[in-house]
C-alpha cells in the first residue's frame, strides 16, 4: 500500500486534476462514516466502484495491493463479531455467541475500513508522486501569505518520494552485507533485535547525507534557487471530470444525510 | 540536434588564469597556479589520480566554486561576477558520476525539464526543449518512464538531457561512466562524440584511457597543478611518467613497453595498427 | 569440495508466476583452492548466484552445499557463513561502527567466536588488507580514505578466517593505483590458500587472477571452464555481449595477419612473450 506504488495508464482517474484528487480522497474517507445503515454502505460502496472502474487499475493489482491490510480488515470483523452482544443470538461457535447486531457492526466496520484501504490505494496507483508534490503545493499555495513554505515542501515531499525506492534498496543491501558477517536479524527478543539495527541505520544514515549532498550540488549546478523565477511546464487546470467528481461526491455525501435523518 | 548559446562570443570556451583554490582557510590548496584554454568545439579530456583536483576543477568551471584567487572565464563570463551565476551555469552543463544524485523527480520528462524551469522559461519553450534534449539522447520513447525503471547508462543519458535542456556550450562530464557496466560506458561516449560533432565543447574528466585517448587534447593533474597538457599521443607514450602519476597506461603501450624489454624494436604508439605493422615486420625479418 | 550447487533454480518471490527466474538449472562445483570468476551480462544472475553461496538466498528448486553442509538448515548456516566471507559492492558503505577495530570484530563477535581470540583476530585481519592496527584501529572509519574504509570492510570478513571469500565487482570505483592494490591484495591471498570467487565486468582483472571462468547468460551456464579456454571463444563472448582480453584480440589479429603466436596470451606479459619467441625464433632460424 506504499504511496510509490503508481500504475502507469492513461484513465480519467490519472487525468484528474491532482489538488481534485487529494480533497476528494479524504472527504471520501469522512463521509464514509455517515453510513450507518445497508442502503448507505451500498451507496458507499458504489461509488467506491464507479472509481475503480475508472482507475485503469486492474483487479489483480488492486486485490495484490491490498493483501497486506487484509489481515486489519479481518480481524476488525472477528473482533466486532465475537464482542459486540446485541440483538438476537443467530449462532453459538462454542463459547463465542454470535448475534445479529455483532455481525452488522462487524460488517459496518469492516467495509468502512475496507473502503478506506481502497480509496487511499486508488490514490496511490492513479497518481504519480510528482503529481502528488504538485497537488500538495496547489492546495498549500494560498497559504504562502500566511508564512507556510508551500514550493519548498512540495520540493521535499517529492524529493523525499523519489528516493524511497533507493533508500529501501539499500537498506536491503546493508542488512544482506550485515547478515553475511553473521548478523541476525530475526531472532531474539524486543531488546536484541533493536540493537541488530544500528548496524544497517548507521551506514543507511550516512549514505542519506551522502545522497542529499550529491543532490543538493547536483540541483544547484542546474541553476536551481528556490521557488523565485521558476515557471513549471504542468499547470494545473480543473477540467469537467473533476467537477463531476466534485458533485458525485456531494450527491453521496447529501443521500447518506438524508439515509440518516430518514427524509429518505 | 543542440545548439550552443551566445555564439556571438568569439574567445575561448572556457579560460583559466592563475587559479588557486582550496575548501578551507587552514587546508593546503587542492589546486594551484592553474592556467589554461580550452577552444570553442574542442574536446578536452583531464586526468589525474584521485585526489589530484579534478572535480574541484569541474565545479570550478561552471561557478559552483569560484577561485581564492586568479579567473575563471566561461564563455566570455566571468564566474565569481553574481551577476553571472546562472549564465555560467547554464552556459557550462555538469554531469555528474553518480545518475541517482542528480534526478530530482521520477518521471524522466519532468526531470528533464527541471533545468529551463529553474532557467523560467515559457511551458511551451520548456517543452520543446525536452523533447529535443531526449531525442538527442536517444531516450524520447522513455519520456513518461519512472526514472527508478532505467537501467544506470539509461539514468546517465537522462541526466545528460536535463543539462542539454538549458542549451549549454560546453558540456562538462566529470567520471560519467565510472558507476556504470562497459555498455552503460559506451552510450555515454557515444553521445559525447556525437555532441561533440554537432559543435559542443565538450570536457571529460576520466580514470578510463579508452575515453581519455579519444579527446583532441589531454590535461594531466598532479597534487593540484597541471603537470601537462598535449595530444593523446604525446601524453600517453612515456608509461614510466604515467605510472608515477599513478595513470593507467593504454594497451598499446603496454605492450610496445614489454616489447622493447625483451629486445624487440617497436614504436611507442597509441596506435595499435602501427603496433601491429612493426610486429609483423620483426616477425618475418630474418 | 567447498561449493557446490546442484540443479539450482531461483526465481525472486516478488516475480513468481510471470518472469524468467533469476538462475535455471545451474551446476557448479568450485574447488578448494581455486579463483573462479563469474561473469555475464547485467541480469545474468551473478549477484543472485553469489548471495546462494552463504545462504542469503535459498534455491526454489535444487540444492546448494557448502563443505557438504545444505544450506537450508538454519543453524548451520551460521557456521557457513564463518567459513565464506561475501564482500559486496563498495564495501564501505556497510561501515558503521564508532572505531575501525569495533568494526572489524563485529563479525567475529557476531558469529560467537571465542571473546579473547577476537582481538587477535581484529589485528591479523588489518594485517592481511594491509592496514596497522596500532595507526588506524582506534579511529573512525569514517575518516579514512575511500581505498582504506573499501580494505576495513575486507578485513571485516577476513575477521572470521574464513576459507572462501567471495568478492562482488571489488574494483569498482578504484582508481588505477586502488585497483593494482586490490589486484596484488586478491593475488596475495588466494596465493595464501583461500578459495577466490570473484564477480567482474573486467575481463583484465578475470584474466589476470582467475583459474576457471563462470559465463552466465539469462540465469544459466553458458560457460565454464578454464581461464584461457574460456576467452578463447571471442565471437560466442561477444555474441552475449561480454569482452574478450584485449591481450586476446592482438593475438588474433595478430595470427590473421599472419603472425602466429605459440600460445593464447590473455595478459601484457604473456602476449609480450609470446610475440618476443615468436620473433627471435624467427630471427634464429633464419
Amino acid at each position: 500500500m506504499a504511496l510509490g506504488q503508481y500504475h502507469k495508464a492513461d484513465s480519467v482517474l490519472h487525468r484528474m486534476d491532482p489538488r481534485f484528487k487529494l480533497v476528494i480522497a479524504v472527504v471520501y474517507m469522512l463521509v464514509i462514516f455517515l453510513a450507518n445503515d445497508a442502503a448507505g454502505l451500498v451507496l458507499v460502496l458504489a461509488f467506491l466502484g464507479v472509481a475503480v472502474s475508472l482507475s485503469g487499475v486492474p483487479a489483480r493489482l488492486l486485490v495484490s495491493g491490498l493483501r497486506p491490510v487484509l489481515v486489519l480488515v479481518v480481524f476488525t470483523f472477528v473482533v466486532n463479531l465475537v464482542f459486540i452482544r446485541s440483538g438476537e443470538p443467530v449462532v453459538d461457535i462454542g463459547p463465542v455467541s454470535v448475534t445479529t447486531g455483532g455481525l452488522s457492526t462487524a460488517l459496518f466496520m469492516a467495509t468502512r475500513l475496507l473502503a478506506l484501504f481502497v480509496a487511499t490505494a486508488l490514490l496511490g496507483f492513479t497518481t504519480s508522486s510528482v503529481d502528488l508534490a504538485d497537488g500538495m503545493e496547489g492546495l498549500l499555495a494560498p497559504f504562502e501569505r500566511f508564512g507556510v513554505p508551500a514550493h519548498e515542501l512540495s520540493m521535499i515531499l517529492s524529493i523525499a518520494l523519489r528516493f524511497i525506492p533507493i533508500l529501501t534498496m539499500e537498506k536491503d543491501r546493508i542488512m544482506r552485507a550485515q547478515s553475511a558477517r553473521g548478523a541476525d536479524f530475526e531472532t531474539g527478543n524486543v531488546i536484541t533485535r533493536f540493537r541488530a539495527i544500528l548496524p544497517v541505520l548507521t551506514p543507511l544514515f550516512m549514505s542519506a547525507f551522502r545522497h542529499a549532498e550529491d543532490l543538493s550540488t547536483a540541483m544547484e549546478s542546474r541553476c536551481y534557487h528556490g521557488k523565485e523565477g521558476r515557471t513549471r511546464v504542468k499547470v494545473l487546470r480543473p477540467a469537467a471530470r473533476d467537477w463531476y467528481a466534485v458533485a458525485a461526491l456531494a450527491l453521496l455525501g447529501a443521500a447518506l444525510v438524508a439515509l440518516r435523518t430518514g427524509a429518505l | 540536434m543542440v545548439a550552443g548559446a551566445d555564439n556571438a562570443y568569439a574567445g575561448p570556451a572556457i579560460s583559466f588564469r592563475d587559479v588557486c583554490f582550496r575548501y578551507h582557510d587552514d587546508d593546503q590548496h587542492v589546486l594551484s597556479g592553474i592556467s589554461f584554454d580550452v577552444a570553442a568545439g574542442e574536446h578536452v579530456a583531464i586526468v589525474g589520480a584521485n585526489g589530484s583536483g579534478k572535480s574541484t576543477l569541474a565545479k570550478l568551471i561552471n561557478g559552483l566554486l569560484v577561485p581564492d584567487s586568479g579567473t575563471v572565464t566561461v564563455g566570455g563570463y566571468v564566474t565569481n561576477d553574481p551577476r553571472w551565476t546562472y549564465r555560467v551555469r547554464a552556459h557550462a552543463g555538469l554531469v555528474f558520476q553518480n545518475p541517482d544524485d542528480q534526478v530530482v523527480t521520477s518521471i524522466v520528462r519532468d526531470d528533464v525539464a527541471f533545468g529551463p524551469e529553474n532557467l523560467g522559461l515559457s511551458p511551451a519553450e520548456i517543452v520543446a526543449r525536452v523533447e529535443d534534449a531526449l531525442r538527442t539522447v536517444g531516450m524520447w520513447e522513455h519520456a513518461d518512464d519512472d526514472v527508478a525503471t532505467l537501467s544506470g547508462g539509461q539514468r546517465q543519458r537522462v541526466t545528460i538531457a536535463g543539462i542539454l535542456a538549458m542549451r549549454p556550450s560546453v558540456l562538462v562530464l566529470d567520471e560519467p561512466g565510472a558507476m556504470l557496466d562497459p555498455r552503460g560506458r559506451r552510450g555515454i561516449r557515444r553521445v559525447s562524440r556525437e555532441l561533440h560533432a554537432a559543435g559542443m565543447t565538450v570536457v571529460v574528466i576520466t580514470q578510463h584511457m579508452e575515453e581519455a585517448v579519444l579527446a583532441d587534447r589531454v590535461m594531466v593533474l598532479d597534487h593540484g597543478r597541471i603537470v601537462t597538457i598535449g595530444s593523446p599521443e604525446e601524453v600517453f607514450t612515456d608509461p614510466g611518467r604515467l605510472r608515477s602519476l599513478g595513470l593507467d597506461v593504454p594497451f598499446p603501450v603496454l605492450v610496445a613497453e614489454a616489447l622493447r624489454s625483451r629486445g624487440v624494436d617497436v614504436p611507442l604508439t597509441l596506435d595499435e595498427a602501427m603496433l601491429e605493422e612493426a610486429i609483423c615486420r620483426s616477425a618475418s625479418t630474418t | 569440495m567447498p561449493i557446490r550447487f546442484d540443479h539450482v533454480t531461483y526465481a525472486y518471490p516478488a516475480t513468481r508466476g510471470d518472469a524468467q527466474p533469476a538462475l535455471v538449472d545451474v551446476d557448479l562445483t568450485v574447488a578448494d583452492g581455486e579463483f573462479l570468476g563469474v561473469i555475464g551480462h547485467t541480469g545474468s544472475g551473478k549477484s543472485t548466484l553469489i548471495q546462494h553461496i552463504n545462504g542469503l538466498l535459498l534455491p526454489t528448486t535444487g540444492r546448494v552445499t557448502v563443505d557438504g553442509i545444505d544450506l537450508v538448515d538454519r543453524t548451520a548456516r551460521r557456521e557457513v557463513r564463518r567459513r565464506v566471507g561475501l564482500v559486496f559492492q563498495y564495501p564501505e558503505h556497510q561501515l558503521f561502527a564508532d572505531t575501525v577495530a569495533e568494526d572489524v570484530a563485529f563479525g567475529p563477535r557476531a558469529l560467537g567466536l571465542p571473546a579473547g581470540e577476537i582481538e587477535q583476530l581484529v589485528i591479523t585481519a588489518l594485517e592481511r588488507v594491509g592496514l596497522d592496527f596500532c595507526e588506524v584501529g582506534h579511529r573512525s572509519p569514517f575518516e579514512l580514505s575511500g581505498g582504506q574504509m573499501r580494505r576495513v570492510a575486507i578485513a571485516g570478513v577476513l575477521a572470521t578466517r574464513p576459507g572462501t571469500l567471495v568478492l562482488d565487482e571489488p574494483m569498482a570505483g578504484l582508481d588505477p593505483v586502488g585497483r593494482g592494490a586490490m589486484r596484488e591484495l586478491l593475488r596475495t591471498l588466494h596465493h595464501q590458500g583461500l578459495t577466490v570467487i570473484m564477480v567482474s565486468h573486467d575481463m583484465e582483472d578475470v584474466a589476470a587472477l582467475a583459474d576457471r571462468v563462470l559465463v552466465l547468460r539469462n540465469g544459466a551456464v553458458y560457460a565454464c571452464g578454464t581461464t584461457s579456454d574460456v576467452f578463447s571463444h571471442h565471437a560466442e563472448l561477444r555474441e552475449i555481449g561480454l569482452g574478450v582480453p584485449r591481450a586476446a584480440l592482438f593475438a588474433a589479429r595478430l595470427a590473421a595477419r599472419g603472425v602466429v603466436l605459440h600460445a593464447h596470451p590473455l595478459t601484457v606479459e604473456a602476449l609480450a612473450d609470446a610475440i618476443a619467441s615468436a620473433c627471435t625464433s624467427h630471427r634464429e632460424v633464419g
